[in-house]
C-alpha cells in the first residue's frame, strides 16, 4: 500500500514537471540571448502593469468574497440558497467572452451609453478601456474563487469556538475578526492566490479591454512563431509568480500546525441575526450579482436576439457532442484532481515538508502559465515520449489536471488542516485499516473542501479553451470551443446559446453541492 | 433502512450522464449547404449519364443568375449531376481516412468538409484551432505529425512550416492564379480575403477616405481609428508593406499611426462592432466580417458601417488567401490530394462565396453580389508566398512600439 502511494506520487511529480521540460528545452538559452530586453522600459512597463492589476484584483475580489461568505454562511440571510448559486455563476463565463460582453454593455458606445443618451444626456461616459475596465471585469469574474474557498473554510470551522468566544464576552464581529478569521486564513490565502494567478495568466479579458499585461508578450511571441521567445517569456512569468506562491505556501504550512478541531456540527449553527440590516445586505448582494451575473446574462440574450434565425435553428447549430464532451471532460478532471490532491495531502503531510513545498510550488506554476504553454508542452512531451496517448482523452485530462489542480488543492488542504488527524488516529487505533478509515472517516470529514475543490475544477475545465483546442482528440468540440469559434466569426447568436448552455451545465453541480448540505442537516436533525 | 437521500448526488449524476449519452447518440443536424442536393440523386442516375452530360453545356449561362434566388437551385442541381457520377465511381475504391489541421473555424469549414466526406466516403478527422497555434503544434510534432493536410487562415502560418510540406501536383496548382499560390508549389490558396477600411457611415463619407494607407496619418483622423496589431491578417499586411514600401517607411507609418492615437483591438470583429457603433470611425480589417453584422441587423441600414477598398492601391488593398497544403509526412497522400482538389473545385468555391462571402480563386465562379468584384480592387503586384515572414513583421511592430517586446 505504502509503496503504491509512493509510485503514484512519483508519477504525479513527473506529470507536473512536463511544462518545465518544455520551458527549459526552448527557453533557457533564449533568456540569456535576450537579456537586454528584460531591462527595456517596454518590458518593465508590462511587468508593472501586470502587478498593479494582480494586486488590485486580488484585494478587491478577496474582500468581496469575505463579505459574501460571511453573509451566506454566518447570517440569517433570506433566500440563501439562490444567492449561493447566483454568486458562483460568474466563474463560468470564459474571460474572452466576458471581455466582449463587458464592452457591449459598458463600452464607449455600449448599452449604458445608449440608455443615458435616450434620457437626453449627450456627453461621454467614463472610458472603460485600460486599467479600470480590466480591474472591474476581472474582479467580477474572480471573486467566486475567494467566495468558494472562504465558505468552504467557514463550513469547516468548529463553531464551538464561536460559542466560547461569545460566552467570554466578544460580540459577533469581534469573534469573527479574532476567532473565526484566523482559523480560515488558509482559505483566505488559497483563494487570494488563485485570483492572483488567474489574473496573471489571463489573456482574453485584458486584451479585449485593451490593457497590456505580461501574457500579451507571450502571445505575441507565439503568434509570430517564435517558440523560443515565448518559452523565455513564460519562464519570466513563472519567476514573477514565485513570490506570490511562496507566500501562499508559507501561509498554509504555518496554519497546518494549528490545533486540531472538531468538525462543525451543521445542525447547531447559530446564525447572526441581521435584523434591520437585512435589506442593506440583500441590496449589496444584488449589486454584486447585477454586475457579475445579471448584466452578462442579459447581454447574452441580446447576442442571441441579434439573429434573424428562429431559436430552434440557432440551437440546432450546436452539436450535442459538445455538451456531452463538456460534461464528461469536466467531471473526469474534477474527480482526478480531487483524488490527486487527497493522495498528495495525506501522504506528504507534515513529515515531508521539503517534498510538499516543492510539489505545491510546481502545482501552482501550472495555474500561472497561460494555457497555451501547458498545451504545447504536453504536445512536445507526448509526441516524443508517450505517442500512443497523443490526441486522446487521456492527454487532454492530464493537461487540464496540470492546469487546474491547484484550484482543487486549496479548498481540500484547508479542510484537512482544519480537521487535523485526531479522528483518523482514533479510527486507526480502533483497528480500522487505512482504506476503511479513508472512506468512512476522512472523506466525509473533508467533504466541504472536496466538493468545493471539485466544483472549482469542473467550472474551470468547462470554460477552458487553449488546452482543449490543442490537446483534444480529433473531431472534438466543447461548448467553450463553440463559443470561441462563433464569437470570432461573428455568429453571435450561436455563441450566445452556447454560453447559456454552459451556464446551465454549471448550475447543476453547483446546486447539488449546496443541496447536499441541506440534506445532511435534515438527516442529522432526524436522527436526534 | 435504505436512505435514498444519501444517494441523491449519485443518482443525479447518473441521470445527468445518461442524459448526455442519450443526447450524443441523437442525430446531429448538419448546416444546410446549397449543394447538398447531391445526396438525393438515386444511384440509377448513373445509367443516364450521357443524357445529363449534354445538359452541362447550358450551365455557364444559367450560372449568371445570382445563386441566392431560390428558384434557380434546381438548375444548379443539374450541374452537380456530372460530379456525382464521378464520385459514385470513386466510392468503390477503399476510401480510408484523412487528418486535417484546420486554422479556420468549424462554423466556416465544417459543412463543406462534411460534404467532402459524404461525396468521397473518406473519413475526415479535423483538429480545429488558430492557424498560428496549429503551426506551433506542427513544429513540435515534427516527423511524427498525424496530420495530412494543413488548412490555414493566412499564408504566414503555412509559410512558417514550409519545410514540412510536400510539393503539390501540377493538376492542383494549375487552376490557381500565380499570385495566390506558393512559388515553390507547396500550397495553394482556396479563397481570397481583401484588406479594407471599415468606416462608420454617419461620421465619414467614403469620399473623405484617403487614397492609400498613408492618408491615415493625417491629423484629421486622430483618435478616430482602430487596428489589431496582434491579428495575423494585419501582420501579413505589414509584411506586404515591408515588401512594397521597405522597412523604414513601414516603421514610419506604424509610428505615425500610434502618434495618431489608434485604438488597439484584439481582433477584427470587435473593430467592426466598434465602427458600427461609432466608437471608432475607421478600422483596419478583412472584408467579410461586416456582412454578418449587416445581415444580422436586418432590413435597411441599421448597422452603420461599410467597407471601403482603398482607391490608390498599395498594401492596404492586399488580397490575402487562406492556403491549404499537404504535409510531407502524410500517410494518406492520395486522399489529401483529393481534399485539396475538392477545396479548389467549383462546389467548394461556390460554398465559400455564398456562405462566407470570400473571393473565389478559380475561373468560372462568380463573386457574391454584395462584395466588390475582384477586378475593381487595386491589388498590389505581389506574390503571397513573399508574405510568409510574419516574425520579421512582429519584430518591426515591436520596435515601432505597437507590440510589447
Amino acid at each position: 500500500m505504502f509503496a503504491i502511494n509512493r509510485i503514484l506520487i512519483f508519477f504525479i511529480f513527473i506529470l507536473f514537471c512536463v511544462p518545465f521540460i518544455f520551458l527549459f528545452e526552448f527557453g533557457v538559452t533564449e533568456i540569456f540571448n535576450s537579456i537586454e530586453n528584460l531591462f527595456s522600459i517596454n518590458y518593465l512597463n508590462l511587468i508593472t502593469n501586470t502587478l498593479i492589476l494582480v494586486v488590485s484584483v486580488t484585494v478587491t475580489s478577496s474582500i468581496i468574497g469575505l463579505f459574501l461568505s460571511w453573509a451566506t454562511e454566518m447570517c440569517d440571510l433570506k433566500y440563501k440558497k439562490i444567492w449561493r448559486i447566483l454568486l458562483i455563476i460568474p466563474l463560468v463565463i470564459p474571460s474572452y467572452f466576458a471581455g466582449y460582453i463587458f464592452i457591449l454593455f459598458y463600452g464607449p458606445k455600449g448599452e449604458i451609453f445608449d440608455f443615458i443618451n435616450s434620457l437626453g444626456f449627450t456627453g461621454n461616459i467614463p472610458n472603460i478601456y485600460g486599467f479600470w475596465g480590466a480591474w472591474v471585469c476581472l474582479s467580477s469574474l474572480c471573486y467566486p474563487y475567494a467566495y468558494l474557498n472562504l465558505s468552504a473554510g467557514l463550513k469547516s470551522v468548529d463553531r464551538k469556538l464561536e460559542d466560547a468566544s461569545r460566552v467570554l464576552g466578544y460580540n459577533h464581529f469581534k469573534t469573527f475578526y479574532k476567532i473565526i478569521l484566523p482559523n480560515i486564513k488558509t482559505s483566505f490565502f488559497a483563494g487570494g492566490v488563485l485570483i492572483a494567478l488567474y489574473t496573471l495568466s489571463d489573456f482574453g479579458a485584458v486584451s479585449a479591454l485593451q490593457y497590456n499585461t505580461f501574457t500579451l508578450a507571450i502571445y505575441t511571441k507565439f503568434r509570430s512563431f517564435d517558440l523560443n521567445g515565448a518559452a523565455a517569456s513564460s519562464i519570466i512569468l513563472v519567476l514573477i509568480s514565485i513570490p506570490i506562491i511562496y507566500y501562499a505556501i508559507n501561509m498554509s504550512i504555518i496554519n497546518s500546525s494549528r490545533i486540531s478541531q472538531r468538525p462543525s456540527n451543521l445542525s447547531n449553527i447559530k446564525l447572526f441575526d441581521l435584523k434591520k440590516y437585512q435589506p442593506l445586505v440583500q441590496f449589496i448582494l444584488f449589486i454584486i450579482v447585477l454586475i457579475s451575473f445579471i448584466i452578462p446574462f442579459i447581454m447574452i440574450f441580446t447576442l442571441i436576439s441579434r439573429t434573424n434565425l428562429g431559436i430552434y435553428e440557432t440551437f440546432s447549430v450546436i452539436k450535442y457532442s459538445s455538451i456531452y464532451n463538456t460534461i464528461i471532460g469536466s467531471s473526469l478532471t474534477g474527480i482526478l484532481c480531487v483524488i490527486i490532491s487527497l493522495l498528495v495531502i495525506l501522504n506528504l503531510s507534515k513529515k515531508n515538508t521539503i517534498l510538499r513545498y516543492f510539489f505545491e510550488s510546481v502545482m501552482h506554476f501550472g495555474f500561472t502559465l497561460p494555457g497555451i504553454v501547458i498545451a504545447l508542452s504536453f504536445v512536445y512531451f507526448s509526441i516524443n515520449y508517450m505517442f500512443p496517448i497523443y490526441q486522446t482523452w487521456v492527454i487532454l485530462i492530464l493537461g487540464y489536471t496540470v492546469l487546474f489542480l491547484s484550484t482543487a488543492y486549496g479548498p481540500i488542504v484547508t479542510s484537512v488542516n482544519l480537521i487535523g488527524d485526531r479522528y483518523i488516529n482514533a479510527s486507526k487505533s480502533l483497528g480500522k485499516g487505512p482504506i476503511n478509515t479513508l472512506i468512512n472517516i476522512s472523506i466525509p470529514l473533508y467533504r466541504p473542501g472536496i466538493i468545493k475543490g471539485f466544483l472549482n475544477v469542473f467550472i474551470l475545465t468547462a470554460k477552458e479553451l487553449p488546452v482543449t483546442l490543442i490537446l483534444a482528440p480529433l473531431n472534438f468540440n466543447t461548448l467553450s470551443t463553440v463559443i470561441w469559434d462563433n464569437l470570432e466569426e461573428a455568429n453571435f447568436s450561436t455563441a450566445g446559446v452556447a454560453g447559456l448552455l454552459l451556464i446551465i451545465i454549471i448550475i447543476i453541480p453547483t446546486y447539488l453541492s449546496i443541496h447536499i448540505d441541506d440534506i445532511k442537516i435534515k438527516f442529522i436533525n432526524r436522527k436526534k | 433502512m435504505f436512505n435514498y437521500k444519501k444517494y441523491y448526488l449519485f443518482f443525479s449524476m447518473v441521470l445527468l450522464l445518461s442524459f448526455s449519452f442519450a443526447c450524443s447518440e441523437a442525430q446531429e443536424i448538419i448546416k444546410e449547404v446549397p449543394v447538398e442536393v447531391i445526396k438525393e440523386v438515386p444511384v440509377e442516375v448513373v445509367k443516364e449519364v450521357q443524357v445529363e452530360v449534354e445538359k452541362v453545356v447550358e450551365v455557364d449561362k444559367i450560372k449568371e443568375v445570382p445563386v441566392e434566388v431560390i428558384k434557380e437551385v434546381e438548375v444548379i442541381k443539374e450541374v452537380q449531376v456530372e460530379k456525382v457520377v464521378k464520385e459514385v465511381l470513386e466510392i468503390e475504391k477503399p476510401a480510408g481516412k484523412l487528418v486535417v489541421y484546420s486554422g479556420r473555424k468549424e462554423s466556416l469549414v465544417g459543412p463543406i468538409i462534411e460534404q467532402f466526406q459524404s461525396m468521397t466516403g473518406i473519413e475526415v478527422e479535423v483538429n480545429y484551432g488558430t492557424s498560428t497555434e496549429i503551426a506551433s503544434q506542427l513544429m513540435l510534432e515534427g516527423d511524427k505529425s498525424p496530420a495530412d493536410v494543413f488548412y490555414a487562415q493566412d499564408p504566414g502560418a503555412v509559410g512558417s512550416v514550409v519545410d514540412m510540406l510536400a510539393p503539390l501536383s501540377v493538376d492542383i496548382l494549375e487552376p490557381i492564379p500565380d499570385w495566390a499560390k506558393s512559388d515553390q508549389g507547396k500550397w495553394v490558396g482556396v479563397t481570397g480575403r481583401a484588406r479594407v477600411l471599415v468606416y462608420n457611415t454617419d461620421n465619414v463619407s467614403p469620399d473623405d477616405l484617403p487614397l492609400t494607407l498613408n492618408g491615415l496619418c493625417d491629423e484629421k483622423w486622430k483618435g478616430r481609428m482602430g487596428w489589431a496589431p496582434t491579428n495575423s491578417s494585419f501582420q501579413t499586411m505589414v509584411t506586404g508593406m515591408r515588401q512594397i514600401w521597405g522597412e523604414e517607411k513601414t516603421k514610419e507609418w506604424i509610428e505615425c499611426m500610434i502618434a495618431n492615437e489608434v485604438a488597439v483591438y484584439p481582433k477584427n470583429t470587435p473593430q467592426v462592432e466598434a465602427a458600427g457603433k461609432s466608437e471608432i470611425d475607421i478600422g483596419l480589417v478583412n472584408h467579410y466580417y461586416l456582412y454578418k453584422f449587416v445581415l444580422d441587423a436586418g432590413e435597411g441600414d441599421q448597422f452603420k458601417a461599410r467597407n471601403h477598398h482603398l482607391l490608390g492601391g498599395g498594401p492596404g488593398s492586399l488580397v490575402m488567401v487562406s492556403p491549404v497544403a499537404i504535409l510531407s509526412t502524410s500517410e494518406n497522400k492520395s486522399n489529401a490530394e483529393q481534399f485539396v482538389t475538392f477545396m479548389t473545385s467549383k462546389i467548394a468555391q461556390n460554398y465559400f462565396v455564398n456562405n462566407i462571402r470570400e473571393y473565389p480563386l478559380i475561373e468560372g465562379v462568380k463573386t457574391h453580389p454584395l462584395i466588390t468584384p475582384m477586378g475593381d480592387i487595386k491589388q498590389p503586384d505581389i506574390n503571397l508566398s513573399e508574405l510568409a515572414d510574419i516574425e520579421g513583421s512582429a519584430k518591426l511592430l515591436q520596435e515601432a512600439g505597437a507590440l510589447p517586446k
